[in-house]
């Protein structure tokens, strides 16, 4: 096991009220600031484009990057809007555009009949509802020791989140099929990029594998509503399965190309390699997720007697076939209940197990085996930027039962 | 003088300059398009992380300016986001 270890960064999340918990000998290197997974009203207020996000559900980290406290994640499946996470690389277009969101035209190339449409004609050419996770590839980056840049995210840049929009299978029939030899999906956000800057050093643009194309819907409703500016509307590429990164915001190019795209955000951002190296177009991308569970309740303490543990459990692009809990770090699991509904293969399973402890210091954490049969890591090893911490050791959280 | 040089970096010379995406008040920088250094308040740790990595899309400025150069304006937006005085 890990020496516990604190991290000043992790002193700075959430930085008023509670002292951080006190480290507790052989649990494994989870004694992070319980303040961060806590219930402490923000420090740093919303952003004006997600003022309407529950302000005690987040951690401002800054107005790009809001996370969701770990507790406040529930049992049915699916995150609320108003406490989703966000993960803007840049700054939102204006409001405007999705003021008259139908209006919205997207371009599409690489296909027979390249042109242009608007949402309002997408509508028309077939509707999709897919549920699935969106995870920012830096979740669990406030996990790993090194100090990589960018946010300190701990459990709070994931959700399970219901999609409705149009199959890209639809739309490629209808414009001819794709061109030959287009091996890549390439999506380019709307995002404006001003002057004195070349736009391939900021621009979002993500290319995924061409297999992508029987499950990528573009997406105009997210959770029963129009997608909100703050999560991509009026259109959002939705790559089921992928991280974040991949399910392009505002998008308003999507081409089947040969080649990857010449954005630096996919030539050499998004590449996981080890600590100290440089980004490059032959490590991998950040493409489709792994397998990784953790649990939401109870994450600080909790009354002796009858414990629920329950938490959340997602494959990636597989399903989750079980989840185990462990309250003594590990040591020992027990097999969690898998709770209904299962929105597919692409969404989070909620698991519960009820529990008794006495009172005392426990470690509880869960690790997830997909129907493939992997099983979620023990530890995650360092990556240069951080990203994608799944490590059940960590994961784990320190609960006080009175 | 160094504050001057951290300065011009910012507001100029880096390419693309700090001022193209940031807000920082005391170097009269008034971008948008990435988080605002006035609300982040990084120390000088977290700029210099910053400028080798580029995290997100954040171009990466290890080829671009020199060491010392990545040293000044570290110090410098350490010691003036929030307001700070330089």
């Amino acid at each position: 096991m890990d020496t516990p270890v604190v991290h000043r960064r992790h002193f700075l999340i959430g930085a008023a009220g509670v002292a951080v918990a006190s480290t507790v000998p052989g649990m494994g290197g989870l004694a992070f600031a319980q303040e961060a997974i806590g219930t402490q009203a923000p420090t740093t207020p919303l952003p004006d484009y997600a003022s309407w996000k529950k302000p005690e559900a987040m951690i401002v980290h800054t107005e790009l990057t809001l996370e969701t406290r770990r507790p406040f994640i529930g049992t049915s499946s699916v995150v609320p809007s108003n406490i989703l996470f966000v993960r803007n690389n840049l700054e939102p277009p204006d409001s405007a555009i999705v003021a008259d969101a139908d209006a919205w035209e997207v371009a599409f190339e690489g296909v027979a009949q390249p042109r242009t449409m608007t949402v309002r004609e997408l509508k028309q050419l077939g509707i999709a509802t897919v549920p699935t996770v969106l995870q920012c590839s830096g979740n669990g980056r406030g996990l790993f020791d090194h100090e990589a840049s960018g946010s300190p995210w701990l459990t709070g840049a994931a959700g399970c989140v219901v999609w409705s929009g149009v199959p890209l299978r639809a739309v490629v029939d209808a414009l001819g099929g794709v061109a030959e030899g287009a091996r890549f999906v390439t999506n380019t956000g709307g995002e404006v990029i001003p002057e004195g800057i070349d736009a391939n050093e900021v621009l979002v643009e993500r290319s995924v594998p061409i297999e992508n194309v029987d499950t990528i819907i573009l997406a105009w409703e997210m959770n029963g509503e129009p997608v909100p500016l703050a999560h991509g509307g009026p259109l959002r590429v939705i790559v089921p399965g992928y991280y974040g990164v991949n399910n392009v915001k505002y998008v308003k190019r999507i081409a089947f190309t040969e080649a990857e795209s010449e954005a630096d955000i996919q030539q050499t951002g998004y590449r996981v390699r080890p600590v100290g190296e440089s980004g490059a177009p032959d490590q991998p991308s950040m493409w489709q997720m792994k397998v990784k569970s953790w649990v939401t309740h109870p994450v600080v303490e909790t009354p002796s007697g009858p414990i629920q543990i329950h938490g959340v459990a997602f494959g990636g692009i597989n399903p989750v076939q079980r989840v185990e809990v462990s309250t003594d770090d590990g040591q020992s699991w027990q097999e969690a209940q898998l709770l209904d509904p299962d929105l597919g293969r692409y969404a989070w399973r909620s698991f519960v197990l009820p529990v008794e402890l006495p009172s005392g210091t426990y470690s509880i954490t869960s690790r997830a085996t997909d129907s493939e049969g992997n099983v979620q890591e023990q530890t995650t090893e360092p990556n240069h930027r951080g990203y994608d911490y799944s490590g059940w050791d960590r994961l784990a959280v320190e609960v006080t039962v009175l | 003088e160094e504050m001057d040089v951290a300065r011009q970096l910012i507001t100029s010379d880096a390419g693309p300059a700090c001022a193209v995406c940031h807000q920082l008040a005391a170097a009269e920088a008034t971008g948008t398009l990435g988080p605002s250094l006035d609300q982040l308040k990084p120390d000088a740790q977290t700029v210099r992380a910053a400028l080798l990595e580029g995290p997100g899309v954040m171009p990466e400025y290890g080829d671009k300016l020199t060491m010392e150069q990545m040293e000044l304006i570290s110090a410098y937006v350490a010691a003036v986001a929030g307001g700070g005085q330089p």
